[in-house]
């Protein structure tokens, strides 16, 4: 990677960038926790995809079912009596607050002479192989509610591969 | 007046909604697509006034609808909002034409300083 966008910077500027959506797109605070080696138990969640500067990078929001809903009933501006969002809601949901953190990311990192591109974000329901990929994650404590923020580098872009 | 909201997300085109709501916009007629391509079929339609477009989606992107909507006879003003922030981003909205660029997450006076000179 880049020199000075670590792994490590851009998992402080994914829990900024979250900290930021949540005070202002769910209305509550956020407390993290950098994860010490290993990753948080399997999950669901949405993955962004990033290119920065040739690095694959991918951004992760996971939680358990009730936590994924309580961010889309947050995020949607449910009221208590209001039943649970349908599991397609809360995928579109999440990924969209997925988005809005890469945005975060990118306003954070990018500069004029290192582009950071923002994919189409994907709702991932179990575990992800990840192997191969150099990792960083933190737990957060989102206004109650225990969210895993998870950076994944998938390595450089291979010369005049095919896509 | 018409405003068009075009989002993959079925949530962001419900929280811009609210949002335009919030911003004294509620009365208007207010129309959605799920991406550019939808838009364009829409736009051939219902002729909105002002167009509001997310920049990352399926089919067509944010950036491929400006385009196509510049290159009308007579264009209408798009605004994109979108998670899209980067100094290259701006320029390249700008560079095609965009009546405004407005980050996700928003707030609805931010909603309301973006279209106020657009609306008048």
């Amino acid at each position: 990677m880049k020199n000075g966008n670590s792994l490590e910077s851009w998992l402080e500027a994914a829990i900024q960038a979250v900290t930021e959506v949540a005070g202002s797109a769910l209305a509550c605070d956020v407390v993290a926790t950098v994860r010490e080696g290993g990753l948080p138990p399997t999950q669901s969640g949405a993955y962004l995809p990033m290119l920065a500067a040739g690095d694959s990078v991918y951004l992760g929001l996971l939680s358990d079912r009730p936590g994924l809903t309580q961010i889309t009933r947050s995020l949607l501006g449910m009221e208590p009596a209001e039943s649970d969002p349908a599991e397609r809601d809360v995928a579109d949901a999440v990924s969209e607050i997925a988005n809005m953190i890469g945005g975060g990311v990118q306003r954070r990192l990018a500069d004029p002479d290192f582009a950071v591109e923002l994919g189409l974000p994907i709702f991932v329901k179990g575990e992800v192989m990840m192997e191969d990929l150099a990792t960083a994650s933190a737990a957060l404590d989102m206004g109650g509610t225990a969210v895993e923020v998870v950076i994944l580098h998938g390595g450089r872009r291979l010369e005049g591969a095919k896509s | 007046m018409k405003i068009l909201i075009v989002d993959d997300s079925s949530a962001m085109r419900m929280i811009v909604r609210r949002a335009l709501r919030q911003a004294g916009y509620g009365d208007h007629d207010i129309k959605e697509a799920e991406n550019g391509k939808r838009a364009l079929e829409q736009i051939g339609q219902e002729r909105p006034d002002v167009i509001l477009s997310d920049w990352n989606m399926p089919e067509m992107s944010g950036i491929e609808l400006l385009r196509s909507v510049r290159a009308m006879s007579q264009p209408i003003p798009l605004g994109l909002v979108t998670s899209q922030s980067s100094p290259q981003a701006e320029q390249e909205a700008r560079d095609a034409g965009a009546a405004f660029i407005l980050t996700k997450p928003f707030t609805p006076e931010a909603f309301k300083q973006a279209l106020e000179p657009v609306l008048v």
